[in-house]
């Protein structure tokens, strides 16, 4: 079996004669949670209606379980749920309407789930969708995606909406029990603390291009700021071109790049006759440092 | 789980049914228009002053004309809003959002998009055609139509109705048979065509109508204006069409009935899987 859910190769996508998605290789393991970032207009969003079948890439392939989503057979879309940042369920239907009418496209309708969510997150099945509130409504789109166990859960923006601990115990249910099921789960989010607490691999995307894609434990260990203070000689001749943000004074340099070991910053700060330390760097703060503009070009 | 289980769910859901207070409005107005269009034929054939069951005469009062503009008009907003995604984007109404996510929700369910096109085109002859084909059903009761052609015309009546009866009332009038019959079956084979063409148009143009472009409204709206456009041309006397369409079309119609009506299935079936195919393949921006 393919270790990769989802595997796209050089994709690229225009709206409205802008390239929003290029050349992406993005590559999700079966059973992982992904966290996939990015700011505003990054791409996140239309890449994540390209992995769904919403829209086709202008170049390259996607396979999602295999399959190009162009493609998707019904039975394909039995094991690909999906939750949207925009969804708008049907106001006007009651919940147990909804649910019935949904789970008549799948087969495999777990009811349970659904009832045991219902009850966890309170909501009342002869309720219409409308007399629920932004986040209960949340739920509910959460809770019709449970329904169909999925294979590959796409949450784009999930806990829009949510308080901070509806939110927290949202996000501890569902992803528990998607973890449980061995289900993979791509998370896009901009509430960078959600993802790095329970993300495996991070995704960060700018400028409609993937900059990163590794475990976030790998990110986090190998991403440093490192401040050199203390030069002998001025810093004039520092340059580091690799690193995602630079700044430079006469008498300080402020780096965020990767550092694979130590050794080789001890070896970079005696090259220039300086002495360093290394500032923690949380997801967020990683986050911003890689996507943010440059200060000044090294 | 087949794909044609999910047609029923998907029927219940397009004609709205368990959605409450969502259909109070759309009832109201289908109700309204079941009601118009179901008795329109008979108001115009017998309930007119100057027709009195003359067909000719009905045709000359221009009744017609209006009532086909009306039902375009009606069907050119709702056709294009049930198979251009991009119209609700576009269209600013008090529930956009939800429509839009309607349709984002429906498209990343495991649902058959061509089983949901084919709902929606079943929804409309359920409720748009249904009407016009109870009128053929119970036309056979209705009184005898007679038609007043002039000399011009009378060859085509002769050809149309070979049971053609001069005289039957006055010696300016004659008797049609089966006239009421042929005269609501060429209405909904119309109503019918008009709907079909329409949806393979809307469908065409889906890709066509952008979300963030003012300017693709043209596209839905194109039928209507061409139609408004040949109207105040033909109204002006500026364009001279060599035909009265509405007379010469049931004429035609009365001439070849299974002839046509086989066509007209058929090219439904070919436009009707066409459609589903293209529905099947929209993007939603």
């Amino acid at each position: 079996m393919n270790p990769y859910i989802i595997e796209t190769n050089n994709v690229t996508r225009s709206m409205g004669g802008t390239v929003v998605v290029r050349d992406l290789n993005l590559r999700v393991k079966r059973g992982s949670i992904y966290g996939f970032l990015g700011r505003n207009g990054a791409g996140k969003t239309t890449t994540i209606k390209m992995l769904v079948g919403l829209i086709w890439p202008d170049a390259g392939t996607i396979r999602v379980n295999g399959v190009e989503p162009s493609q998707f057979t019904v039975e394909d879309r039995w094991k690909i749920g999906y939750v949207s940042e925009r969804q708008i369920l049907n106001p006007f239907m009651k919940v147990e309407a909804l649910l019935r009418f949904t789970s008549s496209f799948y087969p495999e309708w777990d009811a349970a789930v659904c009832e045991r969510l219902l009850q966890r997150f309170g909501i009342d099945r002869s309720k219409r969708v409308r007399a629920l509130s932004m986040g209960m409504a949340r739920q509910l789109a959460f809770i019709l995606a449970m329904g169909q166990k999925p294979d590959l859960l796409i949450l784009d923006e999930p806990a829009a909406n949510l308080d901070v601990v509806a939110r927290r115990e949202f996000l501890d249910e569902i992803l528990g029990m998607l973890r449980e099921r061995e289900t993979t789960v791509l998370l896009s989010s901009h509430i960078l603390s959600d993802i790095e607490r329970v993300a495996d691999e991070i995704g960060i995307m700018a400028q409609g291009q993937l900059r990163v894609s590794e475990s976030l434990d790998q990110l986090k260990e190998t991403v440093k700021k490192v401040r050199f203070y203390n030069f002998i000689k001025g810093s004039n001749g520092f340059a580091l071109p690799e690193a995602f943000q630079f700044s430079k004074t006469s008498s300080e340099v402020a780096a965020t790049f990767r550092v694979n070991d130590e050794n080789s910053l001890q070896k970079l700060a005696a090259t220039h006759g300086c002495q360093y330390e290394i500032i923690p760097l949380n997801l967020e703060d990683i986050f911003v440092e890689m996507v943010r503009e440059p200060k000044e070009a090294a | 789980m087949k794909m044609a289980t999910q047609f029923w769910p998907m029927m219940k859901h397009e004609m709205g049914l368990g959605q409450g207070a969502r259909m109070v409005g759309p009832a109201s107005a289908i109700v309204s228009y079941c009601f118009f269009l179901g008795v329109f034929p008979w108001v115009s054939l017998y309930g007119n002053y100057t027709a009195h069951g003359n067909i000719t005469a009905m045709f000359e009062v221009g009744f017609l004309p209006i009532m086909a503009f009306l039902f375009l008009g009606g069907l050119t907003l709702w056709v294009p809003w049930e198979a251009v995604p991009a119209l609700s984007q576009l269209l600013q109404l008090p529930d956009q959002a939800q429509d839009t996510g309607r349709w984002e929700f429906l498209f990343t369910r495991a649902a058959d998009r061509r089983t949901l096109f084919r709902a929606r085109a079943v929804t409309f002859y359920l409720i748009a055609a249904a009407p016009l084909l109870c009128n053929v059903v119970i036309s056979p009761f209705f009184p005898d139509l007679v038609a007043s052609p002039d000399l011009a015309m009378e060859w085509k009546y002769r050809l149309a109705f070979p049971g053609f009866n001069p005289g039957i009332t006055s010696p300016h009038q004659v008797g049609l048979p089966h006239g009421a019959i042929l005269f609501t079956a060429w209405l909904a084979l119309l109503a019918t065509f008009v709907f079909i063409t329409l949806q393979s148009y809307a469908v065409w143009i889906a890709r066509r109508v952008k979300g963030n472009s003012w300017w693709t409204l043209i596209f839905p709206a194109a039928p209507l204006l061409a139609v408004t456009l040949v109207f105040i041309l033909v109204q002006k006397r500026m364009i001279h069409l060599p035909f009265n369409f509405f007379e010469d079309s049931f004429l035609f119609f009365a001439t070849h009935p299974f002839t046509l009506t086989l066509a007209l299935a058929g090219l439904i079936f070919v436009l009707q899987k066409w459609c589903e195919q293209q529905f099947s393949r929209l993007e939603i921006d």
